[in-house]
């Protein structure tokens, strides 16, 4: 575990936020390194700065703004979907294609096993080298995206296999060609399936939720988030670029919008929120994956237990009860 | 048959039991008078101008009374044919000349004459125009007699200009042509309520969940505080949020009708919207009414977070309660229909509706401008070129908005 904590995890990528604690760590990597090669027991100075950088990562990850969440979230080794699918899945067997139109590289879809369970996995993809991300389309799905999920989610029920769906996706992606295959009637038409699939759907929020295009695949029983993912309406870019009429109050509408797992919990917008390690997934992730197994499987038994049609109930009611306004006594 | 002239203008035929003819005929027309008089269909009085025309109560029932009458006393060969046609030429020109209506229209208020001595005493000394506005006074027409409050949030001006042609066209020729250019049939938006009256038949509209009033969960605050954004709004629009729904009437059809309002923060659906859009579905489905939403809405709202994202979910959920139960949903969607909004119920509608070259996108046409970094195709996302592309149903002009759903709904057997 130390050693993991000591080795930089972050690729050459420095957070501004964590620039004092990347050079602890680089400090502590140095110290390492030259107590390997002198043979001096410098154990009690190794300790006092691993020390220091836990409660400085205490302190950093336990004040965490909205802003530096969504930085978390981004983080280029943030563990993605294919991490989960490699660590929490065994037995993966990818299916391709909508048999409409395309196939669409940045939703994954395919069958799965999850502990003792048999599962689809849906999950968003970002992909992790240039190359990659280009494919992915840097996790923005087209319309064939969401039409192909609603495909395998179909099997899934027809199967009465469980769907897990894992979402990382900045936004559906509003592209030209999008547009013309109805990116809005696709994602329109999976909320309105997958609210009546007749089997248990759980949702995680990995990374990023933005908008219409991680809801798209995120509509279930059971939902939650990582403890440093974002969920809302829209990203606070675009947010930013509409109310405030101008990009850089990013962080000022990211603060606005309470996007955090922890105010998404506090609005009964998710049902659960899965504690990252110490420091964020991307220093931990086999851990992490341990913890995103966990909850897949516990909650997949406890909905197992419901029958189908009283679980499709159950889902509509928690859905139908989210959203706060007032009813008005009439004054006359 | 005998023709009796009375006087210049006017002649009585005289019917004799062999004019078999003008008896039916006569006999038809008192049956259709008196079942408009009793069922406030109009289908009679106006076949003219049929959808594009709107009176008003009283005047419409003193037109539908007038034919009644006349079509009785017709029956009974006691009148002339000719007094069919004058009632029906009454009913016809007594929608007001908008030049005398105007004259009225822009003296301005205080030199109307009033009751009080003081605007005697401005008479004298504004005799030219005083004399004007009394000219105006006089020949009122029934337009202004049954004037209602109803109308007060248009704004003044006699003149208008329309953003597509640029045109200078009367406010009131618009009004009577539905919000629609007289010149280049430009559709130019209309609100809630304005929409609900138009699409339903008089007076047969009854808001539901007016009560519902949205709430700063999230403590929002932009450029403005959301609290002041809503309060603001709420003065502008009269309505506690950017949705107005309810029952009614669609040519005697009952259905539950739900009207987005683009004043109201760019009528974008937060959980209020949500709330009663979710509400008018489940009524839907419990009456095995059709359900008709006219969609136009910049999206999601932002200022409820992600709350007004679940929106999206929650409607749709419901709608799919009102498909397993067999249920009709028409989607009429009106520029600009974007975001959230096209993402969820306005893109499930059963029979999908578009006005003409209304814009309906998921994302805005900036935004995919941005991202693709191009200019964008000529009458990219409107309805006409989404008709193309296979996601709506008709496009249909406004006029004949209130027929095609009454067609789709009779159909539909509901
Ligand atoms: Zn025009």
């Amino acid at each position: 575990m130390t050693a993991n904590t000591t080795t930089s995890p972050t690729n050459g990528f420095e957070l501004d936020f964590e620039r004092p604690l990347i050079q602890l760590e680089r400090q502590i990597a140095e110290l390492e390194s030259h107590a390997g090669q002198t043979g001096l027991n410098i154990n009690t100075e190794l300790r006092k700065l691993r020390q220091s950088h836990t409660s400085m990562l205490k302190k950093i990850y336990g004040q965490l703004g909205a802003w530096n969440t969504i930085k978390v979230a981004r983080h280029p080794a943030r563990p993605q979907s294919a991490d989960y699918l490699r660590m929490c899945f065994a037995d993966f067997c990818e299916l391709h294609g909508d048999r409409r139109y395309g196939d669409d590289a940045a939703i994954l879809t395919g069958f799965a096993r999850v502990g003792p369970y048999k599962c689809l996995l849906v999950a968003h993809a970002k992909g992790k080298d240039v190359k990659e991300r280009i494919r992915c389309n840097f996790g923005m799905p087209h319309p064939e995206g969401y039409r192909k999920a609603l495909l395998k989610m179909k099997l899934a029920e027809k199967y009465g296999l469980p769907i897990v769906t894992l979402v990382d996706t900045p936004g559906a992606y509003p592209g030209v060609g999008a547009e013309e295959r109805g990116q809005a009637q696709a994602i329109a038409q999976n909320l309105m399936e997958m609210s009546r699939l007749k089997t248990q759907i759980l949702t995680i929020v990995i990374g990023e939720g933005g908008s219409g295009g991680a809801l798209g695949i995120g509509v279930g029983d059971r939902m939650a988030m990582l403890q440093y993912a974002w969920y809302s309406v829209i990203s606070p870019e675009g947010c930013s670029s509409i109310l405030w009429k101008t990009g850089a109050s990013a962080d000022k509408a990211a603060e606005a919008l309470k996007l955090t797992a922890k105010d998404n919990f506090k609005h009964g917008v998710i049902d659960g929120i899965i504690e990252e390690p110490l420091g964020g997934a991307h220093r931990h992730p086999e851990l992490m994956a341990d913890r995103v197994q966990k909850w897949i499987v516990q909650n997949i038994r406890e909905l197992k237990r419901f029958k189908v049609d009283n679980l499709v109930n159950r889902r509509y009611e928690k859905i139908r009860k989210i959203g706060k306004f007032v009813e008005e006594q009439a004054s006359a | 048959m005998k023709v009796r002239k009375v006087s210049k203008q006017f002649s009585v035929f005289m019917l004799k039991k062999s004019d078999v003819f003008f008896r039916v005929f006569s006999f038809f027309l008192w049956r259709f008078s008196l079942f408009e008089a009793l069922c406030g269909q109009k289908c009679l009085s106006n076949p003219m101008k049929w959808d594009n025309f709107r009176c008003d109560g009283p005047r419409y029932f003193r037109g539908v009374l007038l034919g009644a009458t006349s079509g009785g006393l017709t029956k009974w060969g006691l009148c002339g044919y000719n007094h069919f046609l004058l009632t029906w030429l009454l009913l016809n020109c007594l929608s007001p000349n908008p030049q005398e209506d105007s004259l009225a229209k822009q003296t301005p208020p205080e030199a109307r004459p009033k009751k009080s001595s003081k605007a005697a005493s401005k008479k004298s000394s504004n005799a030219k125009k005083s004399s004007r506005s009394s000219k105006a006074e006089k020949t009122r027409t029934w337009e202004q007699v049954v004037e209602t409050g109803k109308r007060t949030d248009i704004p003044e001006g006699v003149w208008m200009r329309c953003p597509v042609c640029a045109a200078m066209v009367y406010q009131k020729n618009i009004e009577q042509n539905l919000h629609v250019c007289t010149e280049c049939e430009h559709h130019l938006r209309i609100n809630a309520d304005q929409r609900a009256e138009q699409l339903c038949d008089p007076d047969s509209f009854e808001p539901l969940w007016e009560n519902l009033a949205p709430v700063d969960s999230l403590n929002f605050s932009d450029l403005k505080p959301y609290k002041d954004s809503l309060a603001s709004d709420r003065k502008k629009t009269g309505h506690a949020d950017a949705l107005v729904c309810g029952k009614g009437f669609i040519k005697g059809r009952g259905v539950v009708l739900a009207c987005m309002d683009f004043r109201f923060r760019g009528a974008s659906m937060g959980s209020v919207v949500g709330e009663k859009i979710t509400r008018s579905i489940e009524l839907a489905t419990e009456l095995d009414l059709p359900l008709i939403v006219v969609s136009c809405s910049g999206g999601a709202r932002m200022q409820e977070g992600s709350l007004s994202l679940m929106q999206m979910a929650k409607t749709s959920a419901a709608l799919s309660r009102l498909d397993d139960a067999g249920g009709l949903f028409i989607s009429v969607l009106v520029d600009p229909t974007t975001g959230g909004v096209t993402a969820s119920f306005a893109m499930l509608g059963d029979v999908i509706i578009a006005e003409p070259k209304a814009l309906i996108g998921f994302a805005g046409p900036r935004v995919i401008a941005n991202t693709v970094r191009e200019e964008l195709p000529d009458g990219f996302q409107r309805s006409e070129h989404l008709l193309e592309k296979g996601f709506v149903d008709r496009v249909v002009h406004r006029k004949d908005l209130r027929s095609e759903i009454s067609r789709v709904i009779d159909y539909a057997g509901k």
